[in-house]
């Protein structure tokens, strides 16, 4: 390996630096698109009231919307959450790429959705240290492997002591 | 050289939007599987551990929202279990651990960083084994703690239904091999300097659990060639991954051959033995001899097609690992991430573009005149080191006066 004097990454940086800012499309910088507000339909002609009738007083609900959990995956998608998490756990999906969901399941107590790929997900309230918490999970199944039970012998023979 | 650092990068003086989240680290991306183990804790309930050694990675897992770059978040955990008959339930659990401030290179059974009550495998009716690759989410409630050595796993119950290895759940992981070993499965022949690492190279230990609260001290399996176990551990949080890589001739280790993957463009491997420490010189006298190439790998899954550069020096910065927005101001953009912890004053500088999955991989052949001097300078408990740094500039979006770069923590490869 070579060890080129100081100068030459500082060189190379601003060489780059150019490059970079003579390529930079600078019309790309625009104000944010901002979303126009949904637009709510109108109200059925039958619940206006006609004028000069009385209108009761709204009713306001008896109780809170119940908050749903809601499970996020990585292609933007999302779902129910499971086991009676109540949080949005946005999940960090495995080593492939995203499978959509197939089905849900319940094996043991434990609600999964199955995607089309055999892959499982879920969301649960786990201890961590000692404190319920949100924890997502996603499983993918993979080639099992061999033990190597004379290795594992070897493995008895354990250190000496701590450092 | 800081001065110039700092003009340098302010003349890439554009900014981005783009948030960065939820990345590999990488130190999986090379990497064949060898068996799957208990590593040891073969029919009791434990923790089974992978140490992420100070001697081998710094700052690579800084939390974003802490600016003096001095504490580690770590998002999630990715992983292998198998269950050695999948109709009979396990269960397991994911772990952190700090270093025992009373025992250098051995993890603080008495605070763990976080450990997790037991989680349910999927469900199965085979009879015969099974292995599902597990990522595990964390909850917010795992928060950053001071940087320095990592323990990162899996508690493994005890088997439910016979002994190990009858029954019971497991973890895939990677196995050194002795020099003169005939085993004709994947495992990997290390450079010697792997010797030199804490606990004899034993990279994998197990805490016991006995009803779920860990009991040190932590055991480490012998650490004698052959038996060293790197537990297959992915660890994804939000900062730009940078892992040390090796190209070997091995046939005995796939991965680490130059074969380019769907995760690492130039191929090799990014495991704790040859990984870390490649074998350049046939220190192991094999035939055909060995002549390593050695480099590193950035990943940053924000910054597809982006300028990226890597810094290659003999040590750590001499100013201290600091905020790269504070060593060099220009890049003070709210999405710039990560410290400055190479020696930037001597470092070799290399530049290249990041891929579509936003990774740059950088490889080096060494001349046989430079293998012959870093063999004369290698000690047995002292192998010469090459720390390395990625930098990746992040231009996704928009101009301003400050330039967003993410940096990679530093990689250390023992020759």
């Amino acid at each position: 390996m070579t060890r080129p004097g100081s100068l030459v990454p500082g060189a190379v940086l601003a060489a780059v630096a150019g490059a970079a800012w003579f390529w930079w499309p600078r019309s790309d910088v625009a104000a944010p698109v901002v979303e126009p507000p949904a637009v709510l339909p109108p109200a059925p002609a039958g619940l206006v009231p006609a004028i000069g009738a009385t209108v009761p007083p709204p009713i306001a609900p008896a109780a809170p919307v119940p908050t749903t959990g809601l499970v996020k995956y990585p292609d933007g998608s999302s779902a129910a959450a499971l086991n009676g998490v109540t949080a949005e756990v946005a999940l960090i999906w495995n080593d492939r790429p995203y499978s959509p969901i197939k089905e849900k399941i319940v094996d043991r107590g434990w609600e999964w959705y199955v995607h089309e790929d055999g892959s499982h997900s879920t969301v649960r309230m786990v201890e961590v240290n000692g404190v319920l918490a949100p924890v997502g999970i996603v499983a993918s199944p993979t080639e099992a492997l061999p033990v190597l039970e004379d290795l594992e012998k070897s493995l008895g023979q354990q250190l000496p002591g701590r450092k | 050289m800081k001065t110039l650092l700092c003009t340098s990068l302010s003349l890439l003086c554009v900014g981005s939007l783009t948030a960065q989240v939820n990345n590999d680290l990488g130190f999986t991306r090379g990497w064949t599987t060898s068996y799957t183990t208990r590593v040891g804790a073969n029919n009791i309930e434990a923790d089974v551990l992978l140490h992420f050694d100070t001697r081998d990675y710094q700052d690579f897992m800084l939390d974003p929202a802490d600016p003096t770059g001095s504490t580690y978040l770590v998002k999630a955990m990715r992983f292998v279990i198998q269950d050695q008959i999948g109709n009979t339930p396990e269960m397991y659990s994911i772990a952190g651990y700090n270093e025992d401030p009373l025992a250098p290179d051995f993890p603080d059974a008495a605070a763990p960083w976080f450990r997790t009550g037991m989680v349910a495998m999927p469900a199965s009716t085979a009879t015969t084994p099974v292995a599902w690759v597990i990522t595990v989410t964390l909850p917010t409630t795992v928060t950053a703690v001071p940087k320095g050595d990592k323990w990162f796993g899996i508690g493994l119950s005890v088997p439910t239904s016979a002994t190990w290895p009858t029954d019971g759940a497991s973890v895939h992981a990677a196995y050194d091999r002795s020099q003169t070993s005939t085993v004709t499965a994947t495992t990997d022949l290390a450079g010697l300097a792997l010797a030199s690492a804490s606990n004899s190279g034993q990279y994998s230990c197990y805490v016991p659990t006995p009803l779920g609260v860990p009991t040190g001290p932590a055991t480490y399996p012998g650490g004698n060639a052959g038996a060293r176990v790197n537990i297959r551990m992915e660890l994804i949080a939000d900062v730009a991954g940078g892992v040390c890589v090796t190209q070997t001739n091995q046939t005995t280790y796939p991965a680490s051959n130059p074969v380019g993957t769907t995760t690492l463009p130039l191929g090799g491997t990014t495991n704790f033995f040859s990984g870390l420490h490649p074998d350049i010189y046939d220190g192991n006298l094999q035939t055909p001899p060995r002549a390593d190439d050695i480099g590193f790998v950035v990943s940053d899954n924000s910054s597809p097609g982006m300028p990226a550069f890597l810094m290659v020096a003999f040590g750590p910065s001499p100013i201290g690992s600091l905020p790269l927005s504070l060593v060099a101001p220009i890049t003070a953009h709210p999405g710039t991430k990560g410290n400055v912890c190479i020696d930037f004053t001597t470092a070799a500088t290399f530049f290249g573009l990041t891929d579509a999955s936003g990774v740059y991989q950088q490889m080096m052949t060494l001349s046989p005149g430079a293998r012959t001097l870093i063999q004369g300078l290698s000690q047995p408990n002292q192998p010469f080191d090459l720390w390395y740094q990625g930098f990746v500039l992040n231009l996704a979006s928009g101009t301003g006066p400050a330039l967003e770069v993410h940096a990679t923590g530093c990689g250390i490869q023992h020759l």
